[in-house]
């Protein structure tokens, strides 16, 4: 059953198409993973599908409702989710109320969700500020998107700023979240994390390429990095 | 009106006004209570003298915290104006003997201005060793006041000052602070301004730190948000003269609607071991915090109200 669905989409910039007739759909339950080198439109995508980008043509639907019009605001009630790459700081906001935006929960319920994305408990009392590293910052949206129980979550590059020994706790964290309900686009440049997927997309250009099992598209993958690497030496 | 009723009628606006009047009927808080030019209310404590005169429509306080006084609750003060006009002139001398410690708790309210002027000239003199934390909150009700806090402060040998400063509820109407301070060697000064501006609210904030003395230190950091038609102007000097002093400046400032902020940062820099720094940002609220709240379910104005509200904690 399709969940998502995204036709012909295309975002046009100054520097041309970003997204050029990109066609994709995910299905209800499944991990479904992105791979592309950099700047072929990965996290355009991501910000399409959140509302995030506006598109200059073609059709989004989710759950068989055109949402190609919809606030981001609306998206994320219906149940989208987004992990940003990078996600912003914010001064003079305690990450326990930051969890709380848009969700009803007990400071025990964050604490135990702090732990699990790898902060200690005490975290609830920071505030979400530069005092933060990137990758704890990055654990936080982790833990935003846990305690939010959405219908698809899309994880931009979410290793990007974690450690290699938190890898595997991430994908521990992706597969649980999936396992409760949740289908999961997952953006990623790098193979390792897409092993964890039940399908992959290769995305070049602004278009998804192909569609098939990860380590048929993982090679293919490989094999467009090569060439990626050729036309720039 | 007599004074129990009066007293009873300030409390009732105090609460009203946001605080918690509790601590204002404690022995064990040091206070001075004041409505219009008149003082309600005065409590010493160990070690703590309050001494007050009017003259010439102007209130005198002379606190003194006394020689190695570490002062176990916070000092209260409260000016207050009920009336919807008023011209309230405060003069306040506050000092630290050499080794003294205190917590101050300042609240400046006016629920019912129309046209309420308050000017308050301070003279803080921080003793060598001792050390002030002073909290200043303001409540100018819905149609704002003219209000003029200026204080000069001396911070001296290895002591340390830490003010902060709010005016975020309400109108304010017209704010004109001027802060100037002087530290000496070893000394501490960090000035903290976190201002909302709403309706037509003019601000004007001038701050000046001198780090005098040897290993002196400062930081100023304020806090602006300008919305509808406020119009908001900070100037932020900091100066490193003497050797090895160290100091900072940080203003933000956003606007929402038709505000307008300027901000004029000046970093002088006379001694060469000194080192000063300084940043500022001025704008709309930045569009990927808004863009990351509304990810979260919530609407543009919602996203804005609580990156503002964190701005000004």
């Amino acid at each position: 059953m399709i969940l998502l669905s995204l036709k012909h989409i295309i975002v046009k910039k100054e520097r041309g198409k970003i997204l050029d007739r990109l066609s994709l759909n995910v299905n209800k339950g499944e991990i479904h993973a992105i791979i592309g080198t950099n700047g072929v439109g990965k996290t355009t995508l991501a910000n399409v599908i959140m509302g995030l980008e506006k598109v200059s043509n073609g059709r989004i639907k989710f759950q068989n409702k055109d949402i190609t019009n919809l606030s981001v605001s609306k998206r994320a009630k219906i149940g989208i989710k987004i992990l940003q790459q990078n996600p912003p700081s914010f001064e003079g906001i305690k990450i326990r109320e930051y969890l709380k935006v848009g969700n009803e929960l007990s400071i025990k319920d964050i604490k135990r969700i702090l732990k699990k994305v790898g902060l200690p408990e005490e975290y609830s009392e920071r505030f979400l500020d530069d005092t933060l590293s990137g990758g704890e910052r990055k654990r936080v949206e982790i833990a935003s998107i846990l305690t939010s129980n959405p219908k698809l979550a899309i994880l931009d590059e979410p290793d990007s700023g974690i450690d290699m020994l938190s890898i595997s706790d991430l994908k521990k964290i992706i597969k649980e979240l999936n396992k409760e309900g949740t289908t999961i686009l997952l953006i990623t440049h790098r193979g390792e994390i897409a092993k964890i997927a039940d399908v992959a997309s290769l995305m070049c250009n602004g278009k998804i390429k192909k569609t098939g099992n990860p380590k048929e598209i993982s090679s293919l993958f490989k094999k467009e990095c090569k060439n990626e690497l050729r036309r720039r030496v | 009106m007599n004074y129990e009723d009066e007293f009873k009628q300030f409390v009732n606006a105090y609460e009203k006004s946001g605080y918690v009047s509790n601590n204002l009927f404690s022995p064990k808080y040091a206070k001075l209570i004041v409505n219009e030019s008149k003082v309600l209310s005065k409590g010493e404590v160990e070690g703590v003298s309050i001494k007050t005169r009017f003259k010439n429509g102007t209130l005198y306080a002379k606190i003194t915290i006394k020689k190695g006084v570490k002062v176990k609750y916070p000092i209260h003060m409260c000016f207050g104006v009920l009336k919807e006009k008023w011209n309230q002139k405060i003069h306040t001398t506050l000092i630290l003997e050499e080794g003294a410690e205190a917590k101050m708790i300042s609240h400046c309210f006016f629920p019912n201005s129309k046209n309420v002027f308050h000017i308050m000239k301070g003279n803080f003199i921080l003793k060598n060793n001792s050390k002030l934390i002073y909290e200043e909150e303001h409540f100018h009700g819905k149609n704002g006041a003219i209000v003029k806090p200026h204080v000069k402060i001396k911070v001296g040998k290895n002591s340390f000052y830490v003010s902060t400063f709010k005016a975020k509820r309400g109108v304010i109407g017209k704010l004109d602070i001027n802060y100037k301070l002087d530290v000496g060697e070893k000394g501490v000064a960090e000035l903290y301004t976190k201002v909302f501006g709403r309706k037509k609210d003019k601000i004007k904030i001038y701050e000046e730190v001198n780090l005098k003395g040897n290993n002196s230190r400062g930081i100023l950091q304020s806090r602006v948000a300008a919305t509808e038609n406020s119009q908001c102007n900070v100037k932020s000097v900091m100066r490193g003269l003497g050797n090895y002093s160290r100091g900072h400046v940080d203003c933000t400032e956003i606007i929402e609607e038709n505000g307008v902020v300027s901000a004029i940062p000046i970093v002088e820099v006379k001694n060469k071991t000194a080192h000063i720094t300084h940043e500022a940002s001025l704008g709309r609220v930045n569009k990927k915090q808004v863009d990351t709240l509304m990810t979260k379910g919530l609407t543009e104005e919602e996203a804005v109200e609580i990156i503002i509200r964190g701005l000004l904690r």
